[in-house]
């Protein structure tokens, strides 16, 4: 069986890697190592208006199939209320709504964590039963091209089959405030996205 | 089938901690991921060319034909501590090359990458100057109380494989799967540690180490 595309990315060390790009959707937004034990990197909003908002990703090279794709992350978000959080794949990352994706959403987004494929202008939203909430987590994302699954710390959580792209994407790491009053942290440890 | 990574190297539903990986392969080492402090006159390049049929990795060596007394070098994370002091794992492949009386090396994690070696706590091992046998080396936090205790393999000039755990109050060391070494003063750093490679010049001829793996977790 000839090997696929596989990253692995770990977030520990001095800084980011430099071939990770980190896209301002609305100023500003970092991305830097955190000093704390099992931190991994922390993406961080600043306390602007207008929703700050930005995209980790790899500059648009979509080496990711969304109809046989394996995507694996452990993240924790800093606070309940006002900030949302996106991990997956994805096909561009200017836009808070890519063209084509699958992400696991939590936060002010949604009040489950939610499976979210997008196709075209349409988009299909799938909750699971498990409330958002601060705890850290591990999440699985799979498209096996008649369905999309969500796993919540290896357990299947959400499936649809509505609203599957079939075009190229990449890893993708999203973060928004929606508030002025307080800097928003999302800390992501572990990242792993494979084709199958 | 593709399996991940993650799956591999851990039980469904766990929420693996934080974990880092580097083989010291290709043209340079990952400036974006390691730091230098210290007299840092030491040379730093991946796949030495003395090395190059046996994985040389990385290599720390004074970088000219004149070693200076008393110069030291730490290669580091900046100071970015992902990892427990009381439940981590570190494994590394090294291997030391020199006299004795040329120097020490030393590897693991410690709380700091910048000052003196002996500032924050250490849990690693040391080869060279410190004992005539590969040793598991401790600090507390303080740097000022420094446990050497020794294994029963004489320091070598070849490739070993080291790994230092430590669960609760015990720190061992174990050489190559086989010999293992248990820390017994209780000299053990309390705060968060980074990876560290680091070589100390105790004359004028040359010493180094090499690495050519290197992995810590937390556990």
């Amino acid at each position: 069986m000839a090997y696929k595309q596989h990253f692995v990315e770990w977030f520990s060390g001095k800084s980011l890697p430099s071939y990770w790009t980190l896209t301002q959707i609305v100023a500003t937004c970092t991305a830097t190592m955190a000093d704390s034990v099992d931190g991994g990197m922390l993406f961080q909003t600043d306390s602007g208006s207008g929703s700050p908002s930005a995209f980790l990703s790899f500059d648009d090279k979509c080496q990711y199939n969304p109809s046989g794709f394996g995507f694996i992350s452990v993240c924790k978000k800093g606070s309940d209320n006002n900030i949302g959080i996106k991990g997956g794949i994805g096909s561009d990352d200017g836009t808070a709504n890519p063209a084509a994706a699958v992400f696991m959403v939590e936060g002010t987004l949604a009040t489950y964590r939610t499976l979210q494929t997008r196709n075209g202008g349409s988009e299909t939203e799938t909750a699971t039963t498990t409330a958002v909430s601060q705890t850290e987590f591990a999440y699985k994302l799979e498209g096996t091209g008649s369905a999309a699954n969500l796993s919540l710390n290896g357990v299947l959580s959400a499936t649809t089959g509505s609203n599957l792209s079939t075009t190229k994407c990449q890893p993708l790491l999203y973060i928004q405030s929606r508030s002025t009053a307080a800097v928003k942290n999302y800390n992501v440890r572990y990242l792993e996205c494979y084709n199958t | 089938m593709t399996k991940s990574i993650y799956d591999q190297l851990n039980a469904s539903g766990t929420v693996a901690k934080q974990r880092t990986v580097d083989t010291f392969s290709g043209d340079q080492i990952d400036f974006t991921q390691w730091s230098t402090s210290g007299d840092f006159g030491f040379n730093l390049a991946n796949n030495d060319s003395s090395e190059f049929y046996n994985g040389g990795g990385v290599i720390l060596k004074w970088y000219n034909a004149n070693p200076v007394a008393g110069r030291e070098g730490v290669l580091a994370y900046d100071n970015k501590r992902q990892f427990s002091p009381t439940n981590f794992v570190w494994i590394m492949n090294c291997k030391w090359t020199g006299t004795r009386t040329s120097g020490v090396s030393r590897f693991g994690i410690k709380r700091y990458s910048d000052g003196t070696f002996n500032g924050g706590g250490v849990a690693g091992a040391t080869l060279g100057s410190d004992n005539a046998k590969i040793s598991a080396y401790t600090t507390n936090e303080t740097g000022g109380q420094i446990s050497v205790v020794a294994s029963t393999i004489d320091v070598d000039n070849v490739y070993h494989n080291y790994k230092g755990a430590r669960s609760g109050s015990a720190y061992t060391l174990l050489i190559d799967g086989v010999t293992s070494v248990t820390e017994t003063n209780g000299y053990l750093p309390v705060n968060a540690s980074q990876p560290f490679l680091y070589c100390y010049n105790n004359d004028t001829t040359h010493h180094s180490l090499n690495c050519n793996y290197l992995e810590v977790y937390n556990t």
